[in-house]
Parts: C-alpha cells; sequence; structure tokens
C-alpha cells in the first residue's frame, strides 16, 4: 500500500487529471514548481490524493514540498499512521 | 465639454450564433434559439424549454486547465469579448491556446512584457466590466456535489476564484494587459445594461479612455431552472413548439425563457477612437438609472421606476422623446412585466408610442439574464449602423393593452436615435440613448 512506485505513479495520474496534461518523464526527484504546478494545483493534488486513500495530510507537512518524493513520503506516513 | 462615448467594437456568443454577423442575421430573419431542454432531467420541473448557445468551443479561447477553473458564464464572457476587441483594434498581450488563431492574432510571446499593444495604447486607461448576475452556477453546482459526496477535503482550491463573478473582467483584464479599472456589478437582468451604463459614465469622468462592458448569464442548470419555475417566472411550449413560448406583448404570454449567453462592447472616448483610427459604430449618448424601491420582484405597478431611467437618459442625452425612432424594450413576456413596461413607455412618449417601432429581442433569443441588456443594446449598434431594424416574433395577438408599432419583419429606416431599457429583479432599472455614428 505504501509503496514509493505506487504513490509516485499515484501522483502522476492525479496530476494529469487535475493539470489536464501528462506528466510522463516525473521521477521521485522532480521538482514541483519545475513541473509547471503552481500553489492552487498542488492543493488540488493532495485534496484528490487525500480523498482517494482515506487520509488527512496536516497543513505542517505540506509546508516544506520541494519534490513529488517529499509529497509521496508525507502520503506514505499518514498511510502507515492510519494502518 | 462632456466627453462623448462611441462604440468601436462588438461581440456575442447567443442562441442564435456565436458571432456578431450571425446572430444579427437570424435576428433579422425572425429565427429562434429557443428548444427543450437536453442537458439535464426534466420531469420534475415546471419548465422543459431554454435558449441555448450551440456548438461553443472553448479550446479556441482557454486551456483545458483553465476552461475547468472557469464557469461557462466565464467562457462566453471571454469569447464575446475577444470578438468585440478585434474589431475595436486592441490585441491581446497574452497568448490563448495554440488552437485560438482569433484571440492570438497579433499576441506577444507569452510571459511578454505589458507594453502598450495596438499602437501605443496607454493599457492603464483601458477597463473592463464584463459583468454576471448569477456568477458560476455550474461550479458551485459541481462544487458542492463534490463536497456531498466525498467531503470537504475535495473542493477545489480553484472553486473561490472559479465561482467569483469578476473572473471574467479578471480573465479579460490579463489576456489583455488593461489595468484601468475592472470589476462585476450586478443587478439581476439589468447587469448587462448597467455595466454599459456605467462604463459609459467612466469614460464621461475620465477614469477611462476605453472599456470593455458587458454582460454574460450561463446559468440554465437543474436548480435555477427549478428556482424560476418555482417562482411561475417560465414559459412553456405552446402547443409542444418551444419556439412559440417568448413572446413579450402577445396576448398568451405567460413568462419568461432562460437562455445563456454573452454580449461585450468596447467603448471609448471619442476623440480618442478618432484619433488611432478606430471606426465607431455608434454612440452611447445617454443612459439613466433608477430603482422602484417597492418590491423584491414585481416590477412597480405603473412602471415609475422604468419610466424615470427612461427620462434621465433622454436627458443626459439631450434628446426629446420625439426624437426616438426605435424601442429596444426589456420585454421578457412575463405578463406583469410586459404591462408595466408599456405604462412606463408610455409615460415618456405619450400617444406617440403607437407610432414608434419596437421589438423585443427576447422573442427569439429568451432571456439572457444578465448577458440580456448586452446582446440587445448590440441588436440596436447593428440597427444604428445597418439601418435595420430586427422584428419581434411570436405576437399572433397583439395584448390589447399593449398598443404598438411591432415590428413584425425586417425593416429598413432612416433611424437616427434609440434607446434600450432593462429592469431586474430588486427593481433595478437602466436605460440607454443610443444615437447613430
Amino acid at each position: 500500500m505504501t509503496d514509493k512506485t505506487n504513490l509516485l505513479e499515484m501522483f502522476k495520474t492525479v496530476a494529469a487529471r487535475v493539470d489536464r496534461r501528462e506528466f510522463p518523464s516525473v521521477t521521485a526527484t522532480s521538482v514541483i514548481t519545475e513541473l509547471g504546478i503552481d500553489s492552487l494545483s498542488m492543493m488540488q493534488i493532495v485534496g484528490e490524493m487525500e480523498t482517494e486513500l482515506g487520509i488527512m495530510i496536516p497543513d505542517e507537512d505540506l509546508v516544506e514540498l520541494i519534490t513529488v518524493g517529499d509529497l509521496c513520503k508525507k502520503v506514505g506516513e499518514r498511510l502507515e499512521a492510519g494502518a | 465639454m462632456r466627453r462623448r462615448v462611441v462604440v468601436t467594437g462588438i461581440g456575442a456568443v447567443c442562441p442564435l450564433g456565436n458571432d456578431v454577423d450571425t446572430t444579427w442575421q437570424n435576428l433579422l430573419a425572425g429565427r429562434s434559439g429557443v428548444d427543450f431542454i437536453r442537458d439535464f432531467p426534466v420531469d420534475k420541473l415546471r419548465s422543459d424549454i431554454a435558449a441555448s448557445v450551440k456548438g461553443f468551443d472553448v479550446g479556441k479561447y482557454l486551456s483545458p486547465k483553465e476552461a475547468d477553473i472557469y464557469g461557462r458564464v466565464t467562457h462566453l464572457s471571454l469569447a464575446a469579448a475577444v470578438e468585440a476587441l478585434r474589431e475595436a483594434g486592441i490585441a491581446p498581450i497574452q497568448r490563448a491556446p495554440a488552437a485560438d488563431h482569433e484571440a492570438a492574432e497579433g499576441a506577444q510571446a507569452p510571459g511578454g512584457s505589458a507594453a502598450p499593444a495596438g499602437g501605443g495604447l496607454d493599457l492603464a486607461r483601458i477597463g473592463c466590466l464584463m459583468s454576471t448576475g448569477m456568477g458560476s452556477v455550474d461550479i458551485f453546482e459541481e462544487q458542492i456535489a463534490r463536497s456531498a459526496a466525498r467531503g470537504p477535503r475535495a473542493v477545489s482550491p480553484y472553486f473561490i476564484p472559479g465561482v467569483m463573478p469578476n473572473g471574467a473582467a479578471a480573465l479579460i483584464a490579463m489576456r489583455y494587459g488593461l489595468m484601468g479599472p475592472s470589476y462585476n456589478l450586478a443587478s439581476a437582468c439589468a447587469t448587462g445594461t448597467h455595466s454599459i451604463a456605467t462604463s459609459a459614465l467612466m469614460i464621461e469622468a475620465g477614469e477611462a479612455d476605453v472599456m470593455v462592458a458587458g454582460g454574460a448569464e450561463a446559468a440554465t442548470r437543474l436548480n435555477t431552472v427549478a428556482g424560476f419555475g418555482n417562482a411561475k417566472a417560465l414559459a412553456r411550449a405552446i402547443d409542444g413548439d418551444p419556439t412559440r413560448a417568448s413572446r413579450p406583448f402577445d396576448r398568451r404570454r405567460h413568462g419568461f425563457v432562460m437562455g445563456e449567453g454573452a454580449g461585450a462592447l468596447v467603448l471609448e472616448e471619442e476623440q480618442h477612437a478618432r484619433a488611432r483610427g478606430a471606426k465607431p459604430l455608434a454612440l452611447v449618448a445617454g443612459f439613466g438609472m433608477t430603482t422602484d424601491a417597492q418590491h423584491l420582484t414585481r416590477p412597480h405597478s405603473t412602471g415609475l421606476g422604468l419610466a424615470l431611467s427612461l427620462e434621465r437618459a433622454l436627458a443626459r442625452a439631450g434628446v426629446a422623446p420625439e426624437a426616438i425612432g426605435y424601442i429596444n424594450p426589456h420585454a421578457t413576456s412575463t405578463p406583469q412585466g410586459d404591462a408595466a413596461e408599456v405604462l412606463a413607455l408610455r409615460r415618456v412618449f405619450g400617444e406617440r408610442l403607437a407610432r414608434i417601432p419596437i421589438s423585443a429581442t427576447k422573442s427569439m433569443i429568451g432571456h439572457l439574464l444578465g448577458g440580456a441588456g448586452a446582446v440587445e443594446t448590440i441588436a440596436v449598434v447593428c440597427s444604428l449602423r445597418d439601418q435595420l431594424l430586427h422584428p419581434s416574433i411570436n405576437v399572433d395577438e397583439l395584448d390589447p393593452d399593449c398598443s404598438l408599432d411591432i415590428v413584425r419583419e425586417q425593416r429598413s429606416v432612416d433611424l437616427r436615435h434609440a434607446v434600450k431599457c432593462s429592469a431586474g429583479f430588486g427593481g433595478h432599472n437602466c436605460a440607454l440613448v443610443l444615437e447613430r455614428a
């Protein structure tokens, strides 16, 4: 469930859906702002992942998200905490 | 000397066409844009008809992501403004999606500086009042349904910027780099007319040299049709024919038909327009704005508020009632509304009213609510430009209380001055005097 690859794939799927464009070459080290994802779109992606996975990520965990991997890590932590 | 206001561009998206030319030709031909509603279940609604925009391609104007963020009313507003600004010779500074050859025309590269476009225009002197009466009803419905189904964390962070009624004004300002005054004003069904009047006032007062002014609505959704229907305001098909439902001044009128669409006008100070070679299509010679201050939804029983707005508009224009050669009325096709309007017109024009040509644009495109006054004013501008009046349809039997010269077929005229008036829920009235350029 907390498989890092799966969360990365989930991010790509959700990001493509909310930003209406593909993200084929995204990796865990991709910098979110360099992907052209602005802050509101990022919150949209977080909200989608939260409701799909049934978790809530605290706002303090969202402060220092630089890379896609940073977000996947926080999501993984919440999933484990809930398990 | 007062700064005079001319119209240098017009744009429309409405149930009779997605541009001004198509719309105007269909209006002249007396065609109806009303049809049965097919977008949602109507079995429990009091009316199953509406006038919808057909075949509108938002991809010409916005990226898929932008189209998701903004509601349909904003899509239509932008499209109308693009057409009007193109005619006025004012170019965008931001490039629209690749497919948009129209909006992208003359555009600089994305991220280009906000340097004056279109021959040294001072963009800080150009503003935008592109308004809506109801806002993005579709976004409201979608996001509330989303919250109900998946909880409030699923509500889009774009909900608020997407639903705010000033979204179109902001979007148009960004696309064209307009740094003058811009906002949304709302007066229900008088919104479009009020936006034109207020923009003209802004130019007269020296707050701007150019204003993109107009209104739009795209609110034909399950719950709005339910709301208007439950208020007993909506018309139904006549003998199974939806095109006969909107029938201002006819004896069998029984309500209005919800319509959607947008109208945008580029208003400009006359000398400013002439100096840059922009061709005036008509003048906004006068305007008047008043309030019934009597009832939330019912028109004043004698039409007093509306009459006062017309008198103010004529006085401001310095035009006598005797000089008016055409009336484009509010004429929603409700029994009380049309009756009160005729009383208002009779107070202003006296017995001569019966000899002034009059035609109701709503008989063909339905009631565009916040967009109505704008698209109808564009029809008047076309009349002054082409010296042609469009007909009013569905007057099978003129209401004996409405002794009027209904234009029943396209009519050639020698027209110098015309009036357009609008009245909205809330008792808001606005009238315009328009003059041949």
